[in-house]
């Protein structure tokens, strides 16, 4: 008898605790917001922040108006370059995933007006990596993201920039992994693209190691997960 | 002659400012202070405390550099866990408050044991929709997980809808809590814990304020994949990889960090079937998967992750820009 009393006081007890919330309720919750990226009250800055929302639209029509988005960027490209710069470099620094979309929309420009702004970020002091217990991670994962976008800018520009293409070959050597790998990626790939005979010798020997080992794989599918 | 010896001591926000009042220029002082320590290094909730001469007094010093329009570090400031979003856009909560529904909610209550008493109190249980509470937030990436499919169909070669099913699965339950990187544990913001995963009696995994507040929703995906991974294996590779932590030996020992990974690849790559994304949406889930190689002690090859068939197979592995989605 005591046992399915402590049974069904159990059994009632749970039932209540995993009762799912309800959708439309609103309790009134103070919320803080961070403030976010401050943008020039100007057409360039409101384009910079139409684009931001381009990046972030789904459906059939989402790449072709990202894509419109950008070459309408490109169309004011030093005054788009001075706005994201401006606004990236008056950020909080805790502001990691939108920092990251305003390098990630510097490095498309493909502009090589842009090439040293995005060297000076690639180049920016990263936090101390920090011994941590497992799973606990340091700002320089989240800062690393920022710096990895902005070398893959570079590598569009060192198609046909040699400061940008030297540049990747120092940073190919840059002791944080991410960093180091993202730069031979980019390097890799503008050495692939390179017809010009003279330039390719000197790219190749630019590049620490063998750029083949590091140009992306094309045509396949993700390996499938396995659960052993 | 009587000389007093006073000793130098650099004056602090308290002092200067809460004890008397402050000027522009007293003020401007303690922010070069504040920034040589803080911005030019990585300072330590200690170091700001010092420049503001007590724990209470931070949030203060840093209102008042931030109405003079000086740069501040939100993460510096002190306090409750107070619910802080920033661009709900660009970290795409926008985008799947659409997806909150009751038929959703007591899904993912459902399949991911959720509890009442570890989401209200401010977490959002009585707010479950809205995507500023760590509730909604945890919801958008359950939504955005399962909006590829619950499970892989049979014979079907993508599987980008295993991994809801394969999270599911191995959570017994999902918590809320402040803990690390709240404004009141988060010292300058470098270090933050987003989710960690408990083993015993009884098996949970808390998600952190980290994890709600300085994550995307595909990134909080994909922390959840990699948690659900600890139910089976946790990190054995110790502290020798390059990122200093959370290291796996080898790929093969498959691992979160592998099926973290993975699940940002298959949905790089198979997103588009459901979801069309732009590329430079796919630009950022690429990145933030090619920047966990660096958690093995060993890099993965071309030929331990695709397979001894692939060309070049001794080659480092990367997620390309553009993968192919089988059917």
């Amino acid at each position: 008898m005591f046992r399915l009393i402590l049974v069904l006081t159990l059994g009632i007890s749970l039932t209540a605790c995993d009762k799912p919330p309800v959708s439309d309720s609103q309790d009134i919750i103070k919320v803080t917001p961070r403030e976010g990226l401050k943008f020039p009250d100007t057409d360039s800055g409101r384009a910079v922040v139409a684009h931001l929302d381009a990046i972030f639209a789904t459906g059939p029509d989402a790449e072709a108006n990202y894509q419109a988005s950008l070459t309408a960027l490109r169309t004011k490209g030093v005054e788009t370059i001075t706005t994201i710069v401006e606004t990236y470099n008056n950020a909080d620094k805790s502001l990691y995933n939108e920092r990251a979309v305003l390098v990630e929309t510097l490095s498309e420009l493909r502009l090589l007006e842009a090439r040293d702004s995005l060297l000076e970020i690639a180049n920016e002091k990263l936090p101390e990596r920090v011994l941590a217990p497992d799973d606990t991670f340091s700002a320089i994962d989240q800062e690393s993201i920022i710096r990895m976008t902005a070398i893959r800018g570079l590598g569009h520009i060192a198609l046909k920039d040699d400061t940008a293409a030297n540049a990747l070959g120092v940073l190919a050597t840059h002791r944080e992994v991410s960093l180091q790998e993202q730069a031979r990626v980019s390097f890799a790939i503008v050495i692939a693209q390179e017809k010009d005979r003279e330039r390719l010798v000197r790219l190749i020997k630019l590049f620490p190691g063998e750029y083949k080992d590091w140009l992306p794989l094309v045509g396949v599918a993700p390996p499938a997960p396995s659960l052993n | 002659m009587l000389i007093l010896l006073v000793p130098l001591a650099s004056a602090d926000f308290e002092e200067e400012c809460i004890e008397e009042s402050c000027d522009a220029e007293e003020s401007e002082e303690l922010h070069e202070n504040y920034e040589s320590e803080c911005f030019e290094e990585n300072c330590d909730l200690e170091e700001v405390r010092e420049i503001a001469g007590r724990r209470g007094s931070i949030n203060a010093m840093l209102n008042d550099f931030q109405s003079r329009g000086w740069a501040i570090n939100a993460c510096h400031r002190v306090g409750s866990c107070a619910a802080s979003p920033g661009n709900n856009v660009t970290s795409f909560d926008t985008f799947f408050d659409s997806f909150c529904t009751q038929a959703s909610i007591n899904q993912h209550w459902n399949d991911f044991d959720f509890d009442e008493d570890d989401w209200d109190g401010g977490f959002g249980y009585n707010a479950p929709c809205n995507e500023n509470l760590p509730l909604g937030r945890t919801f958008n990436a359950l939504n955005l997980l399962d909006l590829f499919g619950t499970s892989k169909p049979a014979g079907s070669n993508n599987y980008l809808p295993f991994f809801y099913d394969y999270s599911a699965d191995a959570t017994d339950e999902l918590d809320g809590r402040c803990g690390s990187g709240c404004p009141g544990a988060c010292p300058g913001c470098n270090r933050m814990t987003f989710a960690t995963n408990f083993q015993g009696l009884d098996d949970y995994i808390e998600l952190y304020w980290p994890f709600f507040y300085n994550q995307n929703v595909f990134q909080r995906a994909a922390t959840i994949v990699h948690e659900a991974r600890h139910e089976d294996k946790g990190h054995n590779g110790g502290t020798t990889c390059g990122n200093g932590g959370s290291c796996d030996t080898t790929w093969t020992y498959n691992g979160a960090n592998r099926y973290e990974i993975l699940y940002l690849w298959w949905l790089s790559a198979c997103a588009d079937n459901v979801m069309p994304i732009t590329t430079g949406f796919r630009n950022q889930i690429v990145t933030a998967g090619n920047n966990m190689w660096n958690k093995f002690n060993t890099r993965p090859t071309r030929g331990e992750v695709l397979g001894a068939g692939v060309s070049n197979p001794t080659a480092p592995v990367v997620i390309p820009p553009a993968s192919v989605c089988p059917l």
